[in-house]
């Protein structure tokens, strides 16, 4: 893989970025300074498996600094209803402004950080759980425990939502 | 034995064939297991739309990423040929100045004006003449009052401010030399 390669990932870097920080601009300088990175441990290109774990765990770390330099100990996200900060595109805003999806929205929302962390990295961007662990540097056992909880909640949102849909 | 707790596994392609053939025959006949497949597909349904949209309204932002890596890679080689082209630059700055000091340097020339008659006791600056000092036409200067403790006389300081083989511009070239004035000891 070369520093050519890599860059097809931006786009996933900038998404997870967004999705962790909510801000378009520190979410474009954290995507950078991931592909910067990544760029510089080129030599490492062969002994990775799965560049886009790779960088999307560089940017968890990154992001991760931002947080901690910002003294923000714990960032809940915005409300998903309210529209997203400075025309910034955010990935679960997209189903959540469905009007079908509001018990999903309050789902959603009812689950930890790391609950909703892990279900974005399944869903949006497909990881594995062992790839999941690598990107939030967590036990493999503690993301199959998290994700199965996640997933529970939102398909019986789901089947509560059809239920409601089907009576008279 | 019932197989509804691997449906996450299932989900996630982690069984193997044998063990994914048996859930789908499960599958097939488990209403509680087809509720919950169907809830799934319908939230990565809703997941994938989500993605593409977000991705059409970013469909701008990987470029500009990759662009501003790309410009960030090559500066530390822009930084060297920057040094580079500046070094070179004063070198030959350098020896022209040193080959060629009198090119740089145009030759001056006061103008004596009339003489005055003063009354050497007087405090009372005596009547000022003008003196014209003449450079060349093609070298334009930098006219520097230097300070002068004799009220009846100004020290103008003229300098080049380049070399003689360039033309200056005609908008921003100083003065002539004649409009120079400068009040003459008598």
């Amino acid at each position: 893989m070369g520093g050519e390669q890599i860059d097809q990932y931006a786009t996933h870097v900038y998404r997870f970025a967004v999705y962790c920080l909510r801000d378009h601009h520190t979410a474009l300088d954290i995507a950078q300074e991931t592909m910067l990175r990544a760029w510089k441990q080129r030599r490492q290109f062969r002994e990775i498996r799965d560049p886009r774990a790779w960088l999307l765990r560089i940017a968890a770390n990154l992001c991760r600094d931002h947080v901690r330099s910002l003294k923000s100990a714990v960032r809940r996200p915005a409300p998903l209803t309210a529209d997203p900060p400075g025309n910034c595109p955010e990935p679960w805003f997209g189903i959540l402004q469905d009007e079908r999806c509001r018990e999903l929205d309050e789902v959603i929302q009812s689950l930890s950080d790391r609950e909703r962390t892990v279900l974005y990295l399944s869903a949006f961007e497909g990881l594995q759980q062992a790839e999941i662990a690598s990107v939030l540097d967590i036990n493999p056992g503690t993301v199959k425990v998290t994700l199965f909880r996640a997933r529970k909640s939102v398909r019986q949102a789901i089947v509560q939502q059809h239920a409601k849909e089907n009576q008279p | 034995m019932t197989v509804c707790h691997l449906i996450d596994r299932f989900l996630d392609g982690e069984l193997s064939g044998e063990e994914s053939a048996r859930f789908q025959r499960h599958l097939a006949g488990c209403e509680a297991c087809q509720t919950e497949y169907e809830a799934h597909q319908e939230f990565q349904r809703w997941v994938d739309q989500a993605k593409g949209r977000f991705d059409h309204q970013a469909r701008d932002v990987g470029p500009r990423i990759q662009r501003a890596v790309r410009w960030r890679r090559n500066r530390p080689r822009r930084l060297a040929l920057s040094g580079i082209a500046a070094t070179v630059a004063l070198a030959i700055g350098w020896s022209q100045l040193i080959e060629a000091p009198h090119e740089m340097s145009p030759e001056v020339v006061a103008h004596s004006a009339a003489k005055v008659d003063i009354d050497p006791a007087s405090e009372v600056p005596a009547a000022t003449s003008k003196a014209s000092v003449l450079v060349p036409e093609e070298v334009p200067y930098l006219a520097v009052p230097l300070p002068s403790t004799n009220p009846n006389v100004t020290i103008i300081w003229l300098h080049p401010t380049y070399e003689s083989s360039s033309k200056p511009d005609a908008s921003t070239a100083p003065p002539r030399a004649e409009t120079l004035v400068a009040r003459r000891m008598s």
